[in-house]
């Protein structure tokens, strides 16, 4: 009797692992390089040339109050101490708001490129059947995979697909 | 005089595509954040043989009807509807929401000749839009594109092959 149970608890332990086996060989894994991502998406591409573009006026701006200080200092243009304070702390004053406000841009364009991402990369997995989709980073995050399962040239296709909305 | 018949067959547009069937339009979906958007193209073809001769110039602009929803009711559609919230909405859709809505059509880039935000008086938690832009012709390629400056989601973008 002590030996059918013996055999029996054997059978079960064998049975219970070899299940798990086969369920963790059965899951989908595959892992995405988030920096390549995020550089390959046309979103950043586009949204990258219109912060420039903003970047590019306020430094019109800010040329502009330069050359008047510099016209100051080298005596072009006479002003009194008092004027030359204020333009002073102009030009430190919008300096200091204008890399602030970019700052702020720069934020919040990453926010939303990230939103977009990881709605694609969701459908990506739905679509394909993948049950994890791991994203390296290059800090740790994911330490080794196979080459093979390393699906980020295929997801930045799809993405830029799904983005551009031909899907 | 000009914009002011531009407006009249928007608006006369509008009341067709609402009165009557939609079958020759091209719908596609995304969702960013929980934020559904639905865009449906179509043209005055179907319209306008149902209709008098006169509509015959509808057939210049390219329609499109967005609308943006949310499946969560407690979500951030329900803020929007809150007083406050919802005049912040309708200043921004009366003043600048114009420049938000692009169309893309070939290397031509234009922005709406008309914008009508379907008002629902917080009923759904829906937002329609019907966005009109200029018919490029020849041109079978067209991309909308929206800036999401409502749940700032970025832009998104629909892209449609006509096949004629």
């Amino acid at each position: 009797m002590k030996l059918l149970n013996s055999i029996i608890l054997i059978i079960s332990c064998a049975a219970f692992t070899l299940a798990i086996i086969v369920f963790c060989n059965s899951k989908k894994m595959v892992y995405v390089d988030t920096n390549l991502l995020f550089v390959g998406f046309k979103m950043t591409t586009e949204q990258d040339i219109e912060i420039k573009k903003i970047e590019e006026k306020k430094q019109t701006v800010m040329d502009s109050l330069l050359t008047q200080l510099k016209n100051v200092q080298t005596g072009l243009i006479k002003l009194e101490e008092q004027q030359l304070t204020l333009l002073k702390k102009d030009y430190m004053n919008k300096s200091a708001r204008f890399s602030e406000e970019i700052k702020k841009l720069k934020q919040a364009t990453t926010d939303k490129i990230w939103k977009q991402i990881n709605q694609y990369v969701t459908e990506y997995g739905k679509e394909n059947n993948i049950d994890i989709i791991f994203g390296a980073n290059g800090q740790g995050s994911l330490m080794y995979a196979k080459e093979n399962v390393n699906h980020t040239e295929v997801v930045i296709k799809y993405i830029n697909e799904k983005y551009g909305g031909a899907k | 005089m000009k914009s002011m018949a531009v407006l009249n067959k928007f608006l006369l547009a509008s009341i067709l595509f609402y009165g009557c069937g939609k079958s020759d339009s091209l719908k596609k979906e995304k969702v960013i954040d929980n934020i559904k958007y639905q865009v449906e193209y179509f043209d005055m073809h179907t319209l306008k043989s149902n209709v008098q001769d006169s509509l015959y110039k509808m057939e210049d602009l390219h329609y499109y009807r967005i609308s943006i929803s949310e499946d969560k009711k407690e979500g951030r559609m329900k803020d929007l509807f809150k007083a406050g919230n919802y005049n912040k909405l309708l200043s921004y859709v009366n003043e600048r929401i114009n420049k938000d809505f692009k169309q893309f059509a070939g290397t031509d880039e234009t922005f709406p000749v008309m914008v009508h935000f379907e008002p629902n008086y917080k009923i759904t938690n829906t937002l329609v839009f019907m966005v009109a832009f200029e018919k490029v012709k020849g041109i079978n390629d067209l991309t909308m594109e929206f800036n999401d400056n409502i749940f700032n989601n970025g832009t998104v973008k629909f892209n449609y092959k006509l096949t004629s």
